[in-house]
């Protein structure tokens, strides 16, 4: 059973399709990435889930009711953290808090969610006299404070230092371990590579990929090999397969491929014959960055294989 | 019925619509009191007019009172409502609340309520000092009739205000329209003092309007003790009716945003594969970047220099005094010749941001791009002055200089089919003079129609980034494709830089080689700090240099050995990997950020 369904989800503005027949599902208690370019797509997606406009075509469940229809007790138990809103400026953190907590039946204490977004020296402080970042974390503040099942999170830490960033991904990751499901649209790779259990890549209102982040990575991705060469000179004392991969500078080997065993293997044994140390070796995994870069723009044929829409 | 694990939240009863009414009129009151021009309105202007009443006439008529208390009230309930109204949609405010579990009417209703008894009390304040100070009398049973109109006329202004917001487009708007919609219907009612030639039909049509039955209740009330008439009351409620039923129907939630703020996007592709520049019409998902030889994909652009130039030079002194500059074709020859080293040191694409006041001449660029194959070279249009416009848009509307740049992105340059890939202008140390932000608003006004993206000469030591930001933000410009140029001179400065990155700007660390501003350890090190702090992605990589420049005498730059476009290359790029910068944060300062930044 899911928490959200959204079939052939469709939205047009005149001749402009904004989401193009969008289908995905997002089981209970799952973190859902719609990760993308500006412009894609992400934030009309996440605004027709959470009934703000109608889409063109499709259908969507959220929390099995239609978004558009979904009256008081259904948006109880939705928690949204919007992209350009606002707050009073004259009021406390902590007033404006409890403010929004009161609309809640259960809401979380203040104290609580204060401690959550990291800002509990700040409960006194008037809103206006708050950094982006801060006012920034008072919205999420807002958006977990009723206990929702769901958590809709439109660019969230957008804004943020990195620090500040990193305390979300763990507070997030709180929520999720609690069974809140959620959604939330980035351009951050690094967010969702960190938090999410599937995302979905949009390019031009339509879905290029749905997968893992694990999945996306073995799929687009290549691993990486890079060994800086103690000198020049043995750049040309390299067997001719690893030669190849020598860095415009000479300085360095570096090699990006699907498989990189062999390579690692030869060069192993070319650095044994020479009882070269292998000082600065370093192996990295396929990143998701590769993946995305594939997935939104890279070669045609892979992007058939990897959307299943 | 529901897909998850039901919350305990979701069977205990939701909070019940009058407690929820009655938080809302609470918060809504205590903002009134955090807002001083409400007060001012409310209370101390109808004061001011007592006062001044009296010193006219010794011992102000208790109609004058019951005026200016009446004034005050429905100015506070039309005008002061209708405007912070109209503020907190543009800011964001009830975008919030409506993404908030409370009903819709409550919101309203909550502010049409806190309004209303805020200026009733604003208008018993005036009241009471009429009392207090001029003599003016009355009794228990008018002051029960007084308080009663004022609370039903304070609400019917209200809610007719709250439902007129919806047809105001912006907060720029909503002054006049609120003004010039209430000084007519009140000034006729009476409020500043009857009006006795009006003719008949004017009388009747304003007896219906929600003005005179306020004024003429109070003062009959203060007067001769009258009660309330039944004709004013209904007046007054139907006015309240009719406008909430309109506020429901047609409140507006959503900030104004005027068409031209968002430029009309391509149709929407036939296929999803082809281009989204909707001009070029190429099978590709992947979004491209002019080059002086055409289009190349953004994933294709490699490490990319973002601020460099081939030639610089003053050419109208160029026309006049060629011998400095030599034979056009050993220029040409030179230019290839330093250029083509580019790709063997692994750079792929250089951004050549020489603008109009730096003697751009795209032709030449493009033959000499002709001849190094393996380097993209992407050309800008813009402006580059430090205080006054050039003499050419001196005298001609600010759009004029908007519109060619417009068109160097849309249609090329001067015929030679090159199309500008990069706005650029500069705010150096005099900061915005009015031609500086003239051409940065031109740049903007140009970036937002084309999504061009946009690169900004400064004075790092100035630290003119906060107003170049507001300047940006006025027109709309997306600032993740904005890069500040020249921020690598604010060396002993990490935090402004912190602060323009987090603001969301690319910080240009662009002139590594001119040794003049800082040196290389020092331009270095703020990089590999800046890294540190996390901030790579929200850094490019260059060096102002270029081929030939005629600022300067000949052979007067010569200390500054190391400023040509392998410096980085050769030198940089090692000092950042002994200074703990990873292989994966000068990919993104010389490969991602570029293309994320041209091709957005």
């Amino acid at each position: 059973m899911h928490a959200i369904t959204a079939e052939h989800l469709t939205k047009r503005y005149g001749e402009l399709a904004a989401v193009d027949d969008v289908s995905f599902e997002v089981p209970a208690g799952q973190l859902l990435a719609i990760l993308g370019p500006n412009g894609a797509g992400k934030t009309t997606t996440l605004e027709m889930l959470e009934g703000f406009i109608a889409p063109t075509a499709g259908t969507i469940r959220v929390l099995g009711a239609d978004p558009r229809r979904g009256g008081r007790r259904w948006r109880a138990r939705i928690g949204l953290v919007l992209q350009s809103t606002s707050l009073d400026a004259e009021l406390t953190v902590e007033t404006t808090l409890a403010l929004f907590g009161q609309l809640y039946p259960d809401p979380r204490p203040v104290r609580d969610v204060l401690e959550l977004v990291d800002l509990a020296g700040d409960a006194q402080t008037r809103i206006g006299a708050l950094s982006g970042g801060q006012r920034r974390r008072v919205d999420v503040a807002i958006g977990v404070i009723g206990r929702p099942d769901i958590l809709f999170l439109d660019e969230p830490t957008t804004g943020l230092d990195p620090q500040a960033r990193r305390r979300a991904w763990a507070g997030v990751a709180d929520l999720t371990a609690t069974g809140t499901t959620v959604v939330l649209t980035t351009h951050y790779i690094e967010e969702a590579d960190q938090l999410a259990d599937r995302v979905v890549v949009l390019a031009a209102g339509r879905i290029v990929a749905d997968a893992t982040p694990r999945e996306l990575r073995t799929r687009g991705g290549a691993s990486s090999i890079r060994f800086p060469l103690p000198d020049r000179g043995l750049a040309a004392a390299l067997p001719a397969n690893l030669a190849g991969h020598v860095t415009p500078d000479g300085r360095a080997l570096l090699i990006r491929d699907a498989d990189v065993t062999a390579a690692l293997r030869d060069l192993l044994a070319w650095a044994d014959a020479r009882h070269l140390d292998l000082d600065g070796l370093e192996v990295g995994p396929p990143s998701l960055e590769d993946a995305y870069l594939a997935a939104t723009g890279g070669s045609l044929t892979h992007l058939e294989e990897g959307s299943h829409v | 019925m529901s897909d998850t694990t039901p919350a305990a939240a979701a069977r205990r009863p939701l909070p019940s619509a009058a407690t929820l009414l009655a938080a809302q009129v609470r918060y809504q009151f205590r903002l009134l009191f955090a807002t001083p021009s409400a007060l001012v309105i409310g209370v101390g202007l109808p004061v001011i007019l007592l006062i001044a009443a009296n010193a006219k006439h010794t011992g102000a008529a208790a109609s004058d009172a019951a005026g200016y208390a009446v004034f005050g009230l429905t100015m506070t309930a039309w005008n002061t409502n209708g405007v912070r109204l109209v503020a907190s949609r543009e800011q964001g405010i009830l975008r919030r609340w409506r993404a908030a579990p409370l009903p819709p009417w409550c919101y309203f209703t909550g502010r049409i309520v806190a309004i209303s008894l805020f200026a009733t009390m604003a208008a018993v304040v005036t009241l009471l000092t009429g009392m207090l100070f001029y003599g003016i009398r009355f009794g228990g049973a008018a002051w029960a009739v007084v308080v009663a109109v004022l609370i039903v006329g304070a609400l019917a202004w209200a809610a007719a205000s709250t439902a007129m917001t919806s047809i105001v487009p912006g907060i720029a708007a909503a002054q006049p329209t609120f003004v010039l919609t209430y000084f007519p219907v009140v000034l006729l009612s009476g409020a500043l003092g009857h009006l006795s030639g009006e003719p008949g039909w004017l009388a009747t049509a304003v007896s219906y309007l929600p003005g005179q039955p306020v004024i003429d209740t109070v003062s009959r009330a203060i007067g001769h003790g009258d009660p309330v008439s039944a004709h004013d009351m209904l007046v007054l409620a139907a006015w309240a009716a009719a406008s909430l039923l309109i506020a429901v129907a047609r409140f507006r939630w959503e900030p104004y945003r005027p068409a031209q703020h968002r430029p009309a996007r391509a149709p929407a592709p036939a296929s999803p594969l082809r281009c989204r520049c909707g001009s070029c019409g190429r099978e590709s998902l992947m979004p491209h970047v002019q080059t002086v030889l055409g289009p190349v994909d953004a994933g294709n652009l490699g490490r990319t220099l973002m601020h460099e130039h081939v030639f610089v030079l003053t050419a109208d002194v160029q026309q006049n005094y060629p011998d400095e500059w030599g034979e056009e074709d050993e220029r040409v020859a030179d230019a290839v010749r330093r250029l083509s080293r580019l790709p063997e040191q692994g750079i792929s694409t250089i951004v050549d941001v020489t603008v109009i006041g730096q003697g751009r001449n795209i032709a030449r660029v493009k033959r000499i791009g002709e001849q190094v194959p393996g380097l993209n070279i992407v050309v800008a249009t813009g402006c580059y002055t430090f205080d006054e416009v050039p003499l050419f848009f001196w005298r001609r509307p600010p759009r004029a200089m908007t519109e060619l740049f417009v068109r160097d992105i849309t249609e090329g340059v001067a015929g030679t089919g090159v199309r500008a890939g990069m706005l650029k202008c500069a705010v150096d140390e005099k900061g915005l003079t009015p031609g500086v932000e003239q051409v940065l608003r031109s740049v903007a006004q140009a970036h937002v129609q084309t999504q061009a993206p946009v690169t900004i000469h400064t004075h790092a030591a100035s630290k003119h980034g906060p107003a170049i930001l507001q300047v940006l933000k006025q027109e709309g410009a997306d600032l993740d494709r904005v890069v500040l140029g020249h921020s690598g001179d604010a060396v002993t400065d990490p935090g402004y830089l912190q602060e323009m990155a987090e603001a969301g700007l690319t910080l240009g660390m662009d002139r590594f080689g001119i040794d003049h501003f800082a040196t290389f350890e020092a331009r270095s090190a703020l990089v590999a700090e800046l890294c540190r702090r996390g901030l790579a992605d929200r850094m490019v990589l260059s060096h102002d240099t270029c081929c030939y420049i005629d600022w300067f005498a000949p052979g007067s730059l010569d200390d500054l050995t190391q400023w040509h476009y392998l410096h980085i290359s050769q030198d940089v790029l090692p000092y950042l990997r002994d200074h703990g910068v990873t292989e994966e944060q000068i990919d993104a300062m010389l490969v991602r950020n570029p293309a994320r930044i041209l091709a957005g």
